[in-house]
This record gives C-alpha cells, sequence and structure tokens, in this order.
C-alpha cells in the first residue's frame, strides 16, 4: 500500500513536468512546422499534409532576402572578440583584488561595484554620444566598449583566484617569477571552470543582445544576427511569407540551442552564477 | 619555473602596487568611460534642454514634464504594471516550477531543457515567435481559444490586451531562469526536512506554505532583486511586437527612452527618464545591501 502510494507520488510530479514541457514548447514546434511547410498548408491541412509537403525553400528565401551569412559572420566577430577582451581585463583585474596589496583598494572595488548596480542597457542614451565623440558608431569595437570591463568577470575570477593557495604562489615568486607569469603559470590554469562559466554566460547574452548594437550600427558589414532580423521581421507585411519569417527566427536561434543542449549542466550552473545576466 | 620572455615585465614595475595599478588599468580606464562618465553625463542632461543648437539648464523642468503629462505617466504606470507582475511570477512562477522540477527523477535534465531553452534564445527571437503565435489570421493562439470555446482576440491592437501580451511572452523566455535560482536552493535543503513533512500527512499547501516558504526565503529576496532588474530592462520584443503601441498601451520606461532620445532627439527628457531609472537601480541595490547586511548580522 504504502510502496504504491510512495510510486504514484513519484510518478505524478514527472507526468506534470514532462506536460508542461510540452506545453510550453508548442510556440517552438509550431515555428518549426510553419518553417518547412508552405502558409496555406499550415493552415488548411493536418500534420499528414504537413509531413507530404516538407520543403527547406523558405530557409533559402531568407538567406537571400537577408544577408544572413553576413550577419553570422559579424555576430561571431563581435561576440567572441568582446569575450576574448573580457577573459583578459577580467583575469587582470580580478587578480590585483583576490592576490595584490595596494592603496585604494576599497573605492576601486566599489567602482566595480557600481557597474553591477547600473547595467550598460540604462546608459544607452550617453553611451551613444560617447561613441560620436570617439567616432565609434558603427564599429565593432563600439559595440563591445560598454562591456569590456565586466565587474560580474573580475568578481568572478578574484572569488576563484582568492581560492588558490599562497603556497603555489610563494613557490613561484621565490623561483623569480613576476606577477604576470605567476597569473598566468599559476592561477590560470585552475581556474578554467569560472573562466568557462564567464564564457558562457558572455557569448549567451551578446549573442541575443539588441537594442544596443541596433542604436549604433547602420551597415550590413556591422549588423549582428538580432538586429538583422528584426529588420526582416519589420520589413514584411503582417500576414505575409511567415515560412520566411520563421525561417529566420531558427537561424538565429537554433546555434544557441544546440550550444545549451550540448552543455545544459555547465549552462545551469554559469547562469545560476551570474545572477544579473 | 620557466620564464618566456613575452610575460617579461619592465623593471620598474616590481612592486606589487604598481603591478595593481596596471592590471586594473585596462578595467578602469573602460569603467571610467563607459559606466561613471554617462552616469555623470545623464544628470548633466536631465538638467537641461536643447535649444536650437545649445543646451540651456532648465532646473527639474524635464521631471516635471515627464510626471505631469499624460503620455509619460502612461508609461511610468505601464512599467509599473509590468514589473510588478513579473515580480510575481519571478517569485511565485519560479518557485512553483522548480518544486516540480525537484520531484522525483534525479536526472530530469531532458525535462528541464523546454524551460532552459527559452532563456537562451534571442529575445528578438522569442518576440518573433509570439508574432506569428498571436497573428490573427495564422496564430495558433487564436485557435487553441477557439477550440476552448473562448472569445478570439486580435491580441496586439487590443490596447487592454496588448500589455499582458507582451508580459506573456517575457513570462514565456524567463520563467526557467527564475525557477533555476529556486532549483538551486530546494537542492541544497537537507532531504529529510521536506521528507519528514511528506510523512505527517500535511498537504502540499501547508508544505510550501510553513516550510519551503520560509526555508527559501533568501533566494526570494534575491529573485524578486532580479526579477525587478530583470523586467526594467526589457525593451527587445517592444521593438518586434508593438513599437509601444497600440495607442501607447505597451510603451516601457526604456523604450521611452529610445523614442525619445533617439527619435524624437528630446535628449533632456530622455535623461530625465535614464535618471529616474538610475534611482530605482540605485535604491534596490542599497535595500540589497542593507538585508545582506542584516542577514550577515544574525548568522
Amino acid at each position: 500500500m504504502i510502496a504504491q502510494r510512495k510510486s504514484w507520488q513519484d510518478i505524478l510530479p514527472i507526468v506534470a513536468l514532462g506536460a508542461f514541457g510540452l506545453v510550453w514548447m508548442v510556440p517552438l514546434f509550431w515555428t518549426l512546422a510553419a518553417a518547412f511547410v508552405p502558409t496555406t498548408e499550415l493552415l488548411n491541412g493536418g500534420p499528414l499534409v504537413w509531413l507530404q509537403s516538407l520543403h527547406f525553400g523558405a530557409f533559402e528565401q531568407a538567406w537571400s532576402v537577408a544577408p544572413f551569412a553576413r550577419f553570422y559572420l559579424n555576430t561571431i566577430i563581435w561576440v567572441f572578440g568582446l569575450l576574448a577582451i573580457q577573459l583578459v581585463t577580467i583575469s587582470l583585474a580580478g587578480f590585483a583584488l583576490a592576490r595584490l596589496d595596494f592603496r585604494g583598494k576599497d573605492q576601486i572595488f566599489f567602482l566595480f561595484l557600481t557597474q553591477l548596480m547600473v547595467p550598460a542597457t540604462v546608459l544607452i542614451l550617453p553611451n551613444y554620444q560617447t561613441l560620436v565623440t570617439l567616432g565609434w558608431l558603427d564599429s565593432y569595437q563600439g559595440m563591445m566598449a560598454p562591456y569590456i570591463a565586466s565587474a560580474f568577470g573580475t568578481f568572478l575570477m578574484r572569488q576563484a583566484f582568492k581560492q588558490v593557495p599562497k603556497e603555489l604562489e610563494e613557490a613561484a615568486r621565490s623561483d623569480g617569477a613576476n606577477w604576470l607569469q605567476v597569473l598566468w603559470h599559476v592561477f590560470l590554469p585552475v581556474t578554467r571552470a569560472p573562466l568557462l562559466a564567464f564564457s558562457i554566460v558572455s557569448i549567451t547574452y551578446h549573442w541575443n543582445e539588441f537594442l544596443w548594437p541596433l542604436l549604433i550600427t547602420s551597415s550590413v558589414e556591422v549588423r549582428p544576427l538580432t538586429v538583422g532580423l528584426a529588420l526582416l521581421v519589420q520589413s514584411s507585411e503582417i500576414g505575409a511569407q511567415w515560412d520566411q519569417l520563421s525561417a529566420g527566427t531558427l537561424i538565429v536561434a537554433v546555434p544557441i540551442l544546440v550550444l545549451i543542449a550540448l552543455v545544459q549542466k555547465q549552462f545551469t550552473n554559469s547562469f545560476l552564477s551570474s545572477g544579473i545576466k | 619555473m620557466s620564464s618566456p620572455r613575452s610575460l617579461a615585465l619592465p623593471s620598474i614595475v616590481r612592486s606589487s602596487g604598481a603591478v595593481a595599478y596596471l592590471f586594473l588599468l585596462p578595467s578602469l580606464v573602460f569603467l571610467a568611460v563607459f559606466t561613471l562618465w554617462p552616469i555623470v553625463s545623464v544628470i548633466w542632461g536631465s538638467l537641461h534642454a536643447r535649444r536650437g543648437r545649445s543646451q540651456i539648464f532648465v532646473g527639474m523642468d524635464n521631471f516635471e514634464r515627464i510626471f505631469s503629462d499624460p503620455f509619460s505617466q502612461q508609461v511610468i504606470l505601464n512599467t509599473v504594471g509590468y514589473v510588478t507582475l513579473s515580480l510575481l511570477m519571478s517569485v511565485f512562477g519560479g518557485l512553483l516550477l522548480a518544486i516540480l522540477m525537484n520531484q522525483g527523477l534525479k536526472n530530469i535534465g531532458f525535462f528541464r531543457f523546454p524551460f532552459l531553452a527559452t532563456i537562451a534564445m534571442p529575445m528578438v527571437s522569442v518576440a518573433s515567435i509570439w508574432l506569428f503565435m498571436y497573428s490573427p489570421r495564422v496564430g495558433l493562439l487564436n485557435d487553441i481559444l477557439g477550440g476552448l470555446g473562448l472569445p478570439r482576440s486580435n491580441w496586439l491592437s487590443d490596447p487592454d490586451l496588448a500589455l499582458p501580451g507582451l508580459f506573456v511572452v517575457y513570462l514565456w523566455k524567463q520563467l526557467g531562469y527564475f525557477s533555476l535560482f529556486y532549483l538551486a536552493a530546494l537542492q541544497s535543503l537537507p532531504d529529510d526536512v521536506l521528507e519528514a513533512a511528506t510523512l505527517d500527512g500535511v498537504t502540499f499547501w501547508q508544505k510550501l506554505r510553513h516550510i519551503i516558504w520560509p526555508l527559501v526565503s533568501p533566494t526570494t529576496y534575491f529573485v524578486s532583486t532580479i526579477g525587478v532588474l530583470n523586467s526594467l530592462q526589457q525593451v527587445d520584443h517592444v521593438f518586434v511586437l508593438t513599437q509601444g503601441g497600440p495607442n501607447n498601451a505597451t510603451s516601457l520606461a526604456l523604450y521611452y527612452v529610445y523614442e525619445q532620445g533617439f527619435k524624437w532627439f528630446k535628449t533632456g527628457i530622455a535623461s530625465a527618464m535614464t535618471v529616474i531609472l538610475l534611482a530605482v537601480l540605485l535604491t534596490m541595490a542599497i535595500l540589497q545591501f542593507v538585508y545582506l547586511e542584516r542577514r550577515v548580522h544574525y548568522q
């Protein structure tokens, strides 16, 4: 009797969660169907008709209407270029805050804290004016600039570096290594996990970013995928070319979906550590 | 320890203090230019207005306009409503989904995937998926409602439904995100606490109210904070789905900043709204700080 009740209690939430998950995925399934089935068949036929009329035409059209290949390249350059720069800035700053003694440490710590409180999204107006002054509009460095210093990454690395045993550092120092060598040879090899966690958050966040790139870019050579998709959506008449729009949506979203399917556990942990992002 | 030349520092920066400033320099430069300076500049901007080619000092005029103009009053109301709904969703929706995720099977990655997938997708993609769902002609939502015998609506063109419509999009995308924090909190609770409650024959509601809710209260505080922060910054779906319409019903604070600043070049008004947003963010940061201090003292 008790065993039976126990098994019911085990199964019921799983069924509920599974059903909930299926319902949650309906918009995604619908988009998938819309991208592979011509709109008229989608509206009039059932799943059997859909299967018979599968086609990839919408992807070819979307790919030719908007320069998605170029948008892909732009997104990859700005997202991974930014990540490379951030990994340098957060390692250096995190190391200084964790392991070095210097005057004004508390004040500098507070400056980083300010960035955690004030996300760059809110500062689009003054930052746009700064880019105008610097002549960085419509450029990769303009898109990257507000994110090059990362308080989140710096604090993450500071925490990680604090946990490295003092003996490792002292052994390297007594061998005559300078601080940059200590950071490179001793600290970075043992802090790969937080570096990876930061990378996942940074890639996801900036791959998906829209408003800032929309405001500061104006040419096809710089515009990222998200801006390209939004322009495609806005340029099409309501009710027209749903298959094309769905295909465009999938073109933008699928790489990120594949990435998180592959590293689901790591992704979960990274986002838990991020909080704000 | 090998010492490759590429990592050699100039002899002048041998002291750890000098090295520290050198290491911090790249971050500090960008913090100064893209976080600190903009705060100063936007406060200055909020106290000025453009007259022809020059900026003149107008005191609190821009703020008075925002609080007295029906259009911007509507924006503030929209934002407060949206943020309040988000707060409730992130706390109650997030906790309930996490409880569901925490039941039974240990390894239920497969069941979690739907809720993680939407977090990782760009809001622009999510919004265009929902543009499709809401579409009066081909949208699935009206078919479902019709099938259930509920009235069909033209979601995004109805001033009463457009803002809730945007909220549903946000809910779909972010619910899983907030439940992650509760899931982590639930998994860190000792097993016997939850099991003891099950054996004594208490109802699910009693268990939730008297055992789980108090135990996860630090997470609730954290989730509320990031829930508000997160929802205040939502703007991408407004661009894709409604552009603030119909009738200004879906304009949120950040979208208003964009419209005033970048479409109509009223930088004074846009700066003032930015300052209002900054004030809200600062208040939240102080509340969080006070809360953390108090917790540290009690522990």
